[in-house]
């Protein structure tokens, strides 16, 4: 498959009074022409901010420290403002979580959707006006026309969800960055707007990154997952590999924790202990080591790489590395780790 | 140990003579040491529910019933004492604890507030006691909010609920805002405390795999009704009111998506604007069995089978 997004070694920190806030260390990944990518991860992990890091969009204490992105071949870190902002919501393009915060209250509905045209194609007025009629439309807007003209407090939570998906396809880009679009959102209407989202991905042909907490509706939308905590990869494969053979026990953790319409409700959940790390002074080994249940004397000191635990399937685990030591690797409850 | 008889309220619009029609007729008991779950979309009403009988706002109409006595026309003088057997955690363990305060005075408002304990050992020993409950500890004692993640927050904030010894807590909300490996904690933790002490909760959510695990009955709301209640997880089983299979329909699954049968909007539409409720059965306007009768008869509820009861025409 063509890779349009190539990430390699991204790390990105913030520095603030009380020190510098490790928030993305090391990251690669990559995106596949039309392909959608979840990526899943609590609050903190970083997954948010690397791709911010990618467009150029951090706050002003945040700093790219090293790495590439290269978005069709060519080095997203390295552009500046014009370039950058050329690439910017025609190449690739951002859906926010929160669609109240996220327009501007000042100007109507079909203005915003405008703009990304008025910017970056040579298009004259009525075409701009047709296309973006056009696009709400499509983005299932009942009443288009009318409703162009419409202020964005005029509209349910859902609807202004369909203004921002709207926004961020009118230009077609390439690339749509989707972070926690349905989150703010009821499930009633997280449906339909995963539906959407679905249908005009397949339509344009875009590739989608979809940003999450939350790993069933990540399942509704991405071939593959990504699974991010305390900055860094910690597992990447397959949708369907990652909820059958999950290899990282921060996933299997994650996966344990949601209750499903199955769950006895006798029994206790099965929650990951403890904290996320503090990224100020993350932790010196795996930053998952100190909640995990299946801690081994080396994952206290060294962290562990990305190794391959099947096929198409990594883990940043010392239990599938074959660079983990064979002898003195002693579990946290005092049994030993066999390889193989 | 709590009961609400059609508890109706509305707010006056700002500026017009509109109002919101935010509960209208809600009713539903909770015995000691069971949860009944509230659940519905955002704008519902279950919020103002859980405020209203808080006495938080004002009821426009209907009865609240605290343990044998109907507290939704007491003065606040009155209600001042009763208020310990009722407490409440918020949603948002960041807004709902005070920035200049340390956990230990926070813990300990409730009890100086209503002068349970008056020496500064016993009030020192009993924050100790309830902190060491929830899972944090001494050295956790003189530190201020911002110190906390948000799981520990949210343990604040139940340490701060149960140490009057309340009958009943109204947890409005109280996981949505944390992460998925947190939610799981704090769920079991309440979870606990309710077998040790029994107090009943109203639990309000809008996950629903998390209100069935954690509730005794059930309630679901939709513009300010109760459409359908039952006891245990039956409308999980049986589901009757549209909009339940509708809620229900909607959830995603955690597993990967098979031959292309990803999950589909069972319910289109927004829900509607509470300051004009739609005439009949306020779910009309989405439900695809929509007959003559829903649009101009709202229906009453009926007792299908032993507590599961609904209201629609359907029945």
């Amino acid at each position: 498959m063509e890779k349009i997004l190539e990430v390699k070694n991204l790390s990105t920190s913030f520095f603030t009074s009380q020190g510098e806030v490790q928030a993305v260390r090391e990251l690669s990944l990559s995106v596949a022409k039309g392909e959608a990518l979840g990526v899943v991860g609590e609050s903190g992990s970083g997954k948010t901010v690397s791709f911010m890091s990618m467009l150029g969009l951090l706050p002003n204490n945040g700093r790219v420290k090293s790495g590439t992105a290269l978005f069709n071949g060519s080095d997203l870190l390295g552009l500046r403002g014009r370039e950058l902002r050329a690439v910017r919501g025609r190449d690739i393009s951002m859906v926010f979580q929160d669609p109240m915060s996220s327009l501007n209250p000042l100007k109507t509905v079909g203005k915003q959707v405008a703009e990304a045209l008025e910017v970056h194609t040579k298009l004259s007025r009525p075409e701009i006006k047709n296309k973006t009629v056009e696009m709400l439309k499509l983005v299932k807007i009942p009443e288009a026309e009318k409703r162009y003209n419409s202020w964005p407090h005029e509209f349910s939570g859902g609807m202004r969800q369909r203004v921002m998906i709207a926004m961020a396809l009118v230009c077609e880009p390439q690339l749509v960055i989707a972070d926690e679009p349905t989150t703010a959102l009821d499930v009633t209407i997280q449906a339909q707007i995963l539906k959407l989202l679905r249908e005009l991905k397949d339509e344009l042909g875009s590739a989608v990154v979809f940003i999450s907490h939350d790993l069933s509706v990540i399942a509704n939308m991405c071939q593959r997952i990504v699974v991010m905590y305390g900055g860094m990869v910690m597992e990447e494969a397959s949708t369907e590999e990652i909820f059958s053979y999950p290899s990282h026990p921060y996933t299997m953790g994650l996966l344990a924790s949601i209750p499903d319409l199955e769950q006895k409700k006798d029994v206790l959940l099965d929650p990951i202990p403890g904290s996320p790390p503090d990224m100020l002074a993350p932790p010196p080994g795996c930053p998952f080591a100190p909640r995990c249940t299946r801690t081994m004397t080396i994952c206290l000191k060294e962290l562990p790489p990305l190794a391959e635990a099947a096929p198409g399937h990594s883990s940043r685990c010392w239990l599938w590395s074959e660079f983990a030591p064979t002898k003195g690797n002693v579990f946290k409850e005092g049994a030993v780790h066999v390889k193989g | 140990m709590l009961r609400v008889e059609k508890l109706v309220k509305r707010f006056r619009v700002k500026g017009s003579r509109n109002l919101v029609h935010a509960v209208e007729g809600v009713d539903f008991s909770i015995a000691p040491g069971e949860t009944l779950g509230l659940v519905g979309e955002s704008g519902c009403g279950k919020s103002t529910v859980a405020r209203t009988v808080m006495r938080i706002y004002e009821p426009t109409e209907g009865s609240i019933i605290l343990d044998g006595s109907d507290i939704s026309r007491l003065k606040e003088r009155e209600l001042r004492p009763l208020r310990r057997k009722m407490q409440m955690i918020f949603q948002d363990p960041y807004a709902s604890l005070n920035a200049r305060m340390k956990v230990r005075d926070i813990v300990a408002e409730p009890i100086v507030a209503h002068g349970l304990l008056e020496s500064e050992k016993e009030i020192s020993d009993a924050v100790l006691a309830i902190l060491e409950r929830v899972g944090l500890g001494k050295k956790h004692m003189d530190r201020y909010p911002h110190e906390f993640s948000g799981g520990q927050r949210q343990r604040i904030g139940i340490a701060r609920a149960i140490i009057t010894n309340p009958r009943v807590i109204i947890c409005d909300e109280p996981i949505s805002a944390l992460d998925v490996s947190i939610q799981a904690q704090v769920v079991n933790l309440l979870k606990s405390i309710q077998k040790e002490k029994g107090i009943a909760y109203l639990f309000i959510a809008h996950d629903l795999a998390m209100v069935r695990y954690v509730s005794h009955s059930i309630g679901v709301m939709y513009l300010g009704k109760i459409v359908e209640a039952c006891r245990g997880d039956e409308i999980y089983r049986n589901p009757l009111h549209p909009y339940t299979k509708g809620l229900l329909a909607s959830i995603p699954a955690a597993r990967p998506v098979k031959n292309g049968d990803y999950l589909k909007p069972a319910i289109e539409g927004d829900i509607p604007s509470p300051i004009a409720p739609p005439p009949g059965c306020s779910f009309h306007t989405r439900c695809s069995f929509a007959m003559d009768i829903c649009r101009t008869e709202a229906p009453q509820m009926k007792e299908m089978s032993t507590g599961h009861r609904v209201a629609c025409h359907l029945y």
